[in-house]
């Protein structure tokens, strides 16, 4: 799992308000080089939710130099900070983790990268 | 088809051209015949292999085992070789261990048993999976349950109730029939569970119960009693579903007998022997899909013909009053035998179905399925083609993942309800999760497009379908286009169009099973899983249903209608589908 499919994730739980941003705790996380699009990561910039973005990198420890704050025109021209933007975004993996949602603290296991959000019909 | 009777050998035989012709006949139909057994079509060689047609020494040519190994025995080791004896059929395949050229000139055109034999090496190795030790899956045979001494007294009890009429009885057609517990009824396949009978199970019987309660996992509470004389059988049938539950149990006493047991759609037959004072317990597909009889006829032949003596079964099943939820739906009465009787409303009967009949079969048929859907259809290149570079795009029912690298400048995350098909995609690269398209964990408009290709149909209720769509749409940003195919109840709306003119390719239409014909909208369609690498041949693979809800013209753009905030953009056909463009407002 991206940090982009991350922060665009939610909680789907019944009854949930925000469901947002899910918790993350994990337990293999790799990188895996993606060619580097600076309009696309621009083109992003508007549909993500920045802080959390800001708040998961660092709990990953793959935040440092990832500005704390979006400019208002939500364009960054500085290559570098498109480039660290980009790696958060498309090139880390979580692995193996759960998701949690913050809400009801349904639990969503990572298993091979791949998050397992089904819920029963009921849920 | 090389098939020919050399000159050498009418001479031999001091037989006639019209003599001749009439041999090649039977031979032709011989190989028609094991074509039909096999699955496949089957040819002679005149090069040597492994597997030798012989003409004119079967079951129905009154020869049995002992006369072929007889014929066989100066010229090859009998433990060197198999035989194979199709029921009623007027040839018989032998298997060689290796490769033996010289059998088929030495032992062509000789007589047995006043037949004259005509053999000839069969172009390829056939398996020994045609061999008659292959049982329909979900059989299980124990044998020597009960004593010689018990079954006699069990025997002697039967035939004097059936004397005294101290039971419920039937003569029917074809054989005697008692009932203890609950009456079969014959005209309705049913059991009435208010009119329990006077007579139970007797004790003796019980005393088999005890016996044989480690091999079966139902508490029998009916039992059907069968005296056959010899020549007599039972046409095939499959015990109703809805009124017995999952194990039919039948005990065999008296005699020895061939079963044969019939695959509903591929027609293969497999003959078992029962013998007797064995157990058969039906199970699984061999419970609720195959089809069991008993042939009419004195003698029975697997490897020797032998007699048949007077023979009595005790069927024991377990009646119930619930109905059945096997996966067979062709054969089932409970789910009128696979077609629905009306279109599903019902929320909760929909998410079982959804659940049974798509959820459950995806995941074991996913390696299989992914196997069969390798080229993308080409009206979702062309949109996908049409989405302005660097979009992020959704794929919802995203299977195996074939449209996920389409285009390497806009990105695409994928999501399918099975974790399995899921997994394919991941091994290949790309970005998925899993969850249900009814309850999608993403957060609203943060999509450029969305595509949902081939999953609609298997959505059971109106209310669900739209359901799907309003999350399709809700995850697209303003001006954002979304993408929906489903399979057409009109199967052939294009085939006067050149390109469909041409014939149907497996992943031609995007369900990649070629054309069908629906009766009705609601639809289980079957598929044949295969094991990876094994020959098509039917008693190698499983059989799956999986639910479909075909859509009729304007049905699509009735839904979309629906969902608000979006418009149509347009409405195509292709390949028996229905594909609706539409744009988030």
């Amino acid at each position: 799992m991206k940090l982009l499919t991350h922060n665009m994730m939610r909680s789907h739980c019944k009854g949930v308000v925000n469901g947002f941003p899910l918790k993350l705790s994990s337990s293999q996380v790799d990188v895996k080089e993606i060619e580097f699009n600076p309009d696309f990561i621009n083109r992003m910039l508007s549909r993500l939710e920045w802080p959390a973005l800001v708040q998961i990198a660092n709990q990953l420890g793959v935040g440092e130099g990832l500005p704390e704050m979006l400019p208002e025109e939500q364009k960054f021209e500085d290559e570098d900070v498109l480039k660290k933007i980009h790696h958060v975004l498309l090139e880390v993996e979580v692995v193996e983790g759960e998701l949690e949602c913050p809400e009801t603290g349904r639990k969503f296991p990572i298993s091979k990268g791949i998050p397992d959000m089904r819920l029963n019909e009921e849920e | 088809m090389i098939v020919e009777l050399r000159k050498s050998d009418r001479q031999k035989l001091n037989m006639s051209k019209k003599q001749a012709k009439k041999q090649l006949k039977n031979l032709q139909r011989c190989l028609k015949h094991l074509s039909a057994l096999v699955g496949h079509e089957c040819t002679v060689s005149r090069l040597p292999s492994k597997s030798i047609l012989l003409g004119n020494a079967g079951h129905a040519n009154g020869i049995g085992r002992a006369d072929v190994v007889s014929l066989l025995q100066s010229h090859l080791d009998e433990s060197s070789y198999k035989l194979y004896f199709p029921p009623d059929k007027q040839f018989s395949i032998l298997f060689t261990q290796d490769i033996c050229e010289s059998i088929v000139d030495m032992i062509n055109a000789t007589k047995i048993k006043g037949n004259i034999l005509y053999c000839a090496f069969l172009s390829e190795d056939l398996s020994f999976e045609i061999s008659n030790e292959i049982k329909p899956p979900g059989l299980k045979l124990f044998g020597d349950i009960i004593s010689e001494e018990f079954e006699g007294e069990l025997m002697e009890l039967f035939l004097e109730h059936s004397k005294n009429r101290s039971s419920s009885q039937d003569e029917l057609k074809n054989r005697v029939t008692l009932h203890y517990g609950y009456k079969f009824d014959y005209k309705t396949n049913l059991v009435d569970l208010t009119a329990p009978l006077e007579h139970p199970i007797p004790a003796s019987v019980r005393k088999v119960l005890g016996i044989i309660q480690p091999h079966i996992s139902i508490t029998p509470n009916q039992l059907t009693v069968n005296i056959y004389q010899p020549g007599q059988g039972i046409p095939k049938h499959v015990d109703t579903h809805s009124i017995f539950t999952s194990e039919i149990l039948s005990v065999s006493l008296g005699s020895d007998v061939v079963m044969d047991f019939k695959h509903p759609t591929s027609g293969k037959v497999l003959p078992v022997l029962l013998p007797r004072r064995s157990l058969t317990v039906m199970s699984g597909e061999s419970r609720y899909l195959w089809h069991h009889g008993i042939t009419p006829r004195k003698t029975d032949a697997l490897q020797d013909v032998v007699e048949r003596q007077l023979r009595i079964s005790l069927t024991l099943r377990e009646c119930t009053p619930d109905p059945c939820t096997c996966n067979f739906p062709s054969q089932c009465d409970s789910q009128n035998y696979g077609k629905p009787r009306y279109s599903v409303e019902d929320e909760e009967e929909g998410a079982r179905l959804e659940e049974q009949y798509v959820s459950a079969v995806y995941e074991e048929i996913a390696d299989h399925f992914s196997s069969t859907r390798h080229s993308p259809w080409p009206g979702v290149v062309k949109f996908l083609n049409s989405l302005p570079s660097m979009s992020l795009v959704v794929d919802v029912g995203c299977g195996n993942g074939k449209y996920l690298g389409v285009r390497s400048d806009i990105t695409v995350v994928g999501n399918d309800n099975s974790y399995n098909l899921c997994s394919i995609c991941q091994d290949r690269g790309h970005e998925v999760f899993a969850c249900n398209a009814l309850n999608i964990p993403l957060r609203p408009s943060t999509c450029d497009s969305v595509i949902c290709i081939a999953m609609l149909h298997h959505i059971t209720t109106p209310q669900r379908r739209v359901t799907v769509l309003e999350n399709l749409a809700g995850l697209l940003t303003p001006g954002g286009l979304g993408l929906v195919t489903v399979w057409a109840q009109e199967q052939h709306l294009d085939l006067e169009t050149t390109e469909s003119c041409r014939p149907c390719p497996t992943d031609g239409t995007e369900e990649g099973v070629g054309r069908r014909h629906f009766d009705s909208q609601d639809v289980f369609v079957d598929w044949q899983l295969k094991k990876p690498g094994s020959v098509p041949d039917k008693s190698g693979s499983k059989l799956y249903y999986r639910y479909y809800h075909v859509f009729v013209e304007g049905e699509l753009a009735g839904l979309i209608s629906q969902v608000p905030g979006v418009e149509l953009v347009e409405v195509t056909y292709e390949k028996a589908n229905w594909c609706a463009v539409f744009r988030k407002l």
